[in-house]
């Protein structure tokens, strides 16, 4: 086992560019996710990783050793496909086995590891069955078993859960993160599904266009997106063009269609710069009378007013056209559409975002 | 739900297909149990039905039986080597030529057998005016003409199993360590064994029942069974060739039925492959 580095890695096919100059470092033990919309290169880092297709340029390691140009069968990783890839002509149990047969274990080695990872994915009553008589959630851990059987130097996963139903994704989301932290195995997964990536990941990769957008974990990406496109991508966010009017050490002051708004003075910026001002709909509360102390405050009409259950989502159109997207509790949120209301939010809970 | 009128339409259109198909069998060893006087014509239903043509099928018949079995065993596994390497490369490469040269693959078919006979037995003329060696009525003449009729059936079925194939299991055996090699004997070739079985049953049944090309192959006692049944019936027909006939449609079913206990016919006839999903 160890940690990964990509530098510099470029992908070309043609004139198109797969992947972009990529430089990322991925901790021993790790669970790191790369996510973004499809096309966005994450596929192409992984199997990059994998070694299925080499790079232009750029060297990829794992620890120490440069495995760059080095064929998969010789890169000791373990690899999990979306729709799993189990051979159908053997048992589950022989599936498992398949790479451990190739690394040359010993008959009584390969039993007592296939029966290991058998209780440790909880099908030991399955181990005679073929693929097609197991059911998709069941697939899916024998996949994994089979990936890890060798203890690979990093575990690669394509978009594992992506055929499973709901319900059973999110089981198999604890189900896969309990797996490699009880082996501490370094693990990159791929998910264009933010909320499976938020659930299950140390690191999270944000991708866009063969470049990387952010790197950080699941709270630091949400709780602080640097750009508009991050923003937007992990949960919702209200986005308004403003510029800015001045800024001193504490707070820096917004002109939104001749609305004040201030923030958290945090960027050095100039007068009249144009900015994007993110505010998640969470931290949006909405009054019908003008609020008292200093937070900002935007009028509106309600145009929509959708009961999910655990919240209400309201939008409100703001007096110049833009839509906000409010999530408040149900509870004392009686609005209904056509409401005039104010949509109001402290100065901490907004960001500016350059592009 | 079916309407009364859908069942019954239904129902005599499938006993029409089943009598149309099965009737020349029936008749065949039907009369093969004639059990009265010679006769040049066949009687069906046979009267005082007994064995008595079975004991009189001649020596040379079996004979034939025998080459046929081992040609056609050896012609199809000589063909299997020669159509699972072309149809794996030209499935998985990307050539100018490539439908030029799996068009050759599958020429034969296109060529009538008997053309094809004539061509043969040509070219073993040629060879024998040049080099002194006679193939016409060899073993190994005999068997180079059945591996080309019998290569396309094969070539065929796995291409088609192979276009479905899964590339993800070969990946998901290289991630697992296994080389090139290794790949294709544990998980590509076990993978499409139901289209490389299939196709050899075609090409086992082609080889076996082929007149047209056979016959000029063969010289005196070196024939094939269908040549030996077609001079049969032409020379001197009797009930005897019915009954050597019923054996040997005895035994095809008797094959088939171990063929579906040991495979499963519904594999074959799917010619399944990629997945069993």
């Amino acid at each position: 086992m160890s940690g990964v580095t990509l530098d510099k890695i470029v992908k070309r096919y043609g004139p198109t560019v797969a992947v972009d100059d990529i430089s990322l470092n991925i901790k021993e033990g790790e669970f790191l996710t790369l996510l973004g919309p499809s096309g966005c290169g994450k596929t192409t880092t992984l199997r990059l990783i994998s070694g299925f297709i080499q790079p232009t340029s750029g060297a990829i390691h794992f620890g120490a050793k440069d495995v760059t140009g080095i064929a998969p069968q010789h890169r000791q990783i373990g690899m999990v496909f979306q729709d799993y890839a189990l051979f159908p002509h053997l048992t589950v149990s022989e599936n498992i086995s398949f790479g451990l047969v190739e690394r040359k274990y010993e008959k009584q080695a390969i039993k007592e590891r296939v029966d290991e990872l058998l209780a440790l994915i909880k099908l030991e009553n399955a181990a005679e069955r073929y693929p097609s008589e197991i059911s998709g959630g069941q697939a899916q851990r024998v996949a994994v078993a089979r990936a890890v059987a060798h203890p690979p130097s990093v575990l690669l996963m394509d978009e594992p859960l992506g055929a499973l139903d709901l319900k059973l994704r999110e089981t198999m989301q604890i189900e896969l993160r309990r797996i490699q932290q009880e082996l501490g195995i370094t693990a990159v997964y791929v998910t264009h599904d933010q909320s499976e990536a938020m659930n299950m990941s140390d690191r999270i990769v944000v991708m866009n266009s063969g470049v990387i957008e952010q790197i950080g974990s699941p709270t630091d990406i949400y709780t602080n997106p640097q750009s508009v496109f991050v923003a937007n991508f992990i949960g919702q966010v209200n986005i308004l063009n403003c510029h800015v009017v001045k800024n001193d050490r504490e707070t820096t002051e917004l002109n939104y269609q001749d609305n004040k708004i201030l923030t958290r003075s945090s960027n050095k910026l100039k007068t009249r710069t144009k900015i994007y001002l993110a505010i998640r709909p969470e931290d949006i509360k909405i009054t019908s009378k003008p609020p008292t102390k200093s937070q900002n405050s935007l009028k509106g009409i309600v145009s929509e007013a959708l009961f999910s259950g655990n919240v209400m989502k309201i939008s409100v159109t703001i007096d110049g056209g833009d839509i906000m997207k409010v999530e408040c509790p149900p509870k004392a949120n009686s609005f209904v559409s056509g409401d005039q209301v104010h949509v109001n939010w402290m100065p901490e809970d907004c960001k500016i975002l350059l592009g | 739900m079916q309407t009364w009128t859908e069942k019954i339409i239904m129902f005599i259109w499938c006993g029409f297909s089943y009598v149309f198909l099965l009737s020349p069998m029936i008749v065949v060893m039907g009369a093969s149990l004639h059990g009265g006087e010679f006769s040049a014509a066949i009687k069906f239903p046979p009267d005082e039905p007994s064995f008595q043509w079975y004991s009189k099928i001649p020596a040379e018949q079996f004979e034939a039986l025998g080459l046929s079995l081992i040609v056609a065993a050896v012609a199809t596994f000589i063909a299997a080597l020669i159509a699972i390497p072309a149809a794996l490369g030209l499935v998985r490469s990307n050539f100018k030529l490539k439908f030029a040269v799996s068009s050759v693959f599958r020429a034969p078919l296109q060529i009538p057998a008997i053309v094809s006979g004539i061509a043969f037995l040509q070219l073993y003329y040629l060879i024998f005016d040049t080099s002194g060696l006679m193939l016409a009525g060899t073993i190994p003449g005999m068997l180079l003409g059945h591996v080309f009729i019998a290569t396309p059936f094969l070539f065929g079925t796995i291409v088609a199993v192979l276009q479905r194939f899964d590339h993800r299991l070969e990946e998901a055996s290289y991630s697992l360590g296994a080389g090139r090699w290794r790949t294709l004997y544990r998980v590509t070739l076990p993978t499409i064994m139901p289209g490389i079985y299939s196709g050899g049953l075609y090409a086992f049944m082609v080889s076996f029942a082929d007149v047209p090309m056979s016959i000029f192959l063969t010289a005196p006692g070196f024939v094939t069974y269908p040549v030996e049944l077609f001079y049969a019936m032409e020379n001197d027909f009797d009930p005897s060739i019915l009954a050597s006939s019923s054996l040997v449609i005895v035994f095809c079913l008797a094959m088939l039925l171990i063929v579906q206990k040991v495979v499963g016919l519904e594999t074959l006839l799917r010619s399944g492959g990629g997945s069993a999903r």
